[in-house]
């Protein structure tokens, strides 16, 4: 797989933040946009400060004692013995993951390795050396005219006959011993910058075959758990089954104990009309026997109706604890393939243009992939201009005086009032608008709302997350890009 | 009608009535005997199930800590190892 060309920011280093505005580490508080995305952050946060901002020594403590009650002995032990600034870095990247519920945890861990961050920091310095090492080419060039020239001047003047030839002969001399330094210098340099984008592939090698391990242990395991969750729910129903079916048949034999004791209450009367006062017909010893058998059945049905509402209740309660279990590894699986395949290049996203506004110093655009204008510009204006309303909606009310319920709600309705935003997030529906599909939009959207603006560099959705991660979408091709991290937020 | 037929008609009936709640009880017996067998035979397969799933899940709890564990060590001496190279 191909990584983005060095310098360029890919459609991933715009999804996990800029690395270029990490700065060189001297001030951890400026790694803001860096950190990774954790979805099951609450979104209400997204209208604080960051942390660091408001943070006293005291919860800086606390947040590094709490990211490291989340490593095991080998990494508390590593991280022990990292420098100062590595730890103020390593606390940044973590910011936030103590916060996530043990079983989600590595899936936030595995997002962080994942961070565009770590590939960046090497191929920005790879391009640094890469430079200094091109730089030095007319130089080297320049030394190697003027050596070739005071060769054929010596060569000259030889032939000639001339005397004093040895200045020249140590000028010559000392030109190619600079080219030769400049020569050891530039491939120096060049090795340097090998060896950094080497560093690169290697920790994306490591950081990949731990992902690849988990996902075959899920492939693996996962099978069989499903079969067995399988089997699990079909013995829930037979139980249920035959749960309903003796409910049915208590409810015929009820039935039939009621009519009995019609009858053994009209029997009692024609007793007391034979003569029989209410005490003997009581104490008839037939009619005690019925009512002993009436009410002992009664009972037993009762009890058992009682029985089996309790194995169901927890069998139902076993059953739901286990798929909420296996949930939690299908959901984990899912999002490391996923985190997988969003290490795929612009290209192989097809992302090939850009968003008007975006380009900075830094951001170069590799050959080959430059920015087109878009076709349907206007309609983007026009579906910008409907958003607008959305970020008056929703972000000039970051006070909380909306709840999340008014907000959705807020959402819901523009997106009914507009069908441009369906348009324009028609790649979400595949073919067909249904109202179903339409729902999971606004579910998506709605997570994301908090970030959800336009600007003049397009159209921002910000994640979910205890940092601001951006996504710049502006065109056809973002905008599957957005599509596809607004389904991975359903 | 001769008052010992009414009283000989009334034992009748009771005796009826009595085999007849006595018949009732032994379908309730049957149908509650029956649903218990049901009921333990699905409790012993779900437990059996359950049992196994536990042991499948511990097994990807065990390789979800050992990758953890390694993500976090990789994470770290990345972050070292770049930190180091920017002093």
């Amino acid at each position: 797989m191909r990584e983005a060309a060095f310098g360029a920011p890919t459609a991933e280093s715009q999804f996990y933040g800029r690395p270029d505005d990490i700065g060189d580490f001297e001030e951890p508080d400026v790694f803001p946009d860096n950190a990774p995305r954790f979805d099951n952050t609450d979104i209400e946060s997204e209208a604080t400060p960051h942390p660091s901002f408001k943070e006293s020594a005291q919860d800086a403590l606390e947040n590094t004692r709490q990211t490291l009650s989340t490593f095991g002995e080998k990494a508390k032990s590593f991280f022990g013995g990292m420098s100062e600034r590595g730890k103020a870095v390593a606390q940044t990247m973590y910011e936030g993951i103590y916060k996530i519920p043990g079983v989600q945890r590595l899936a936030g861990k595995m997002e962080i390795s994942y961070n565009q961050f770590f590939v960046d920091r090497h191929e920005g310095k790879a391009i640094n050396l890469r430079e200094q090492a091109t730089s030095l080419s007319p130089r080297i060039e320049a030394i190697d005219l003027a050596a070739k020239e005071t060769a054929a001047a010596i060569e000259t003047l030889r032939s000639m006959g001339a005397p004093g030839l040895a200045g020249l002969e140590r000028k010559a001399l000392d030109f190619d011993q600079k080219k030769l330094d400049l020569i050891l210098t530039q491939n120096s340099l060049n090795e340097q910058a090998d060896s950094r984008v080497g560093r690169m592939e290697q920790f994306k090698g490591k950081r990949d075959l731990i992902a690849d391990r988990l996902i075959d242990i899920y492939g693996e395991k996962m099978s069989p758990i499903e079969k067995r969750l399988d089997s699990l729910g079909g013995n829930l129903q037979l139980a249920e089954t035959q749960a309903e079916i003796t409910r049915a048949e208590h409810e015929q034999e009820l039935r039939s104990l009621t009519q009995i004791e019609g009858k053994r209450d009209v029997i009692a009367k024609l007793l007391g009309t034979a003569g029989l006062s209410e005490r003997d017909v009581a104490r008839h010893e037939v009619i005690k026997l019925i009512d002993k058998q009436i009410a002992a059945g009664r009972e037993k049905v009762r009890a058992e109706d009682e029985r089996m509402k309790q194995a169901l209740t927890t069998l139902n309660g076993r059953v739901a604890s286990t798929t909420q279990r296996v949930n939690g590894y299908r959901t984990r699986q899912q999002e490391f393939e996923n985190l997988k395949r969003n290490t795929l290049t612009p290209e192989q996203l097809g992302v090939t243009d850009r968003p008007e506004g975006m380009d900075s110093d830094d951001d170069v655009e590799p050959d080959g992939i430059e920015g087109s204008p878009s076709d349907s510009e206007a309609e983007e204006k026009s579906v910008e201009a409907t958003l607008k309303k959305l970020r008056v909606n929703l972000e000039d009310n970051r006070d909380g005086s909306f709840t999340k319920e008014q907000k959705k709600q807020a959402l819901q309705d523009l997106i009914e009032s507009d069908p441009k935003i369906l348009t324009f997030f028609q790649d979400f529906f595949d073919d067909n608008v249904t109202s179903e599909k339409r729902e999971r939009l606004v579910e998506a959207l709605n997570k994301a709302q908090h970030g959800l603006a336009i600007d003049q560099k397009g159209f921002d959705i910000r994640l979910p997350g205890p940092e601001r991660t951006t996504l710049v979408v502006g065109r056809t091709k973002e905008r599957k890009l957005a599509t596809r991290i607004l389904k991975q937020n359903i | 009608m001769n008052p010992d037929d009414t009283s000989s008609s009334i034992d009748t009936d009771l005796s009826d009535l009595l085999a007849a709640v006595t018949e009732v009880n032994e379908h309730i017996d049957t149908s509650n005997q029956h649903s218990q067998e049901t009921l333990q035979h699905v409790e012993a397969r779900i437990e059996t199930a359950t049992k196994e799933m536990e042991d499948m899940f511990a097994e990807l709890d065990g390789a979800e800590t050992e990758a953890e564990e390694d993500l976090d060590t990789l994470i770290l001496t990345e972050i070292d190892s770049i930190v180091d190279d920017e002093v």
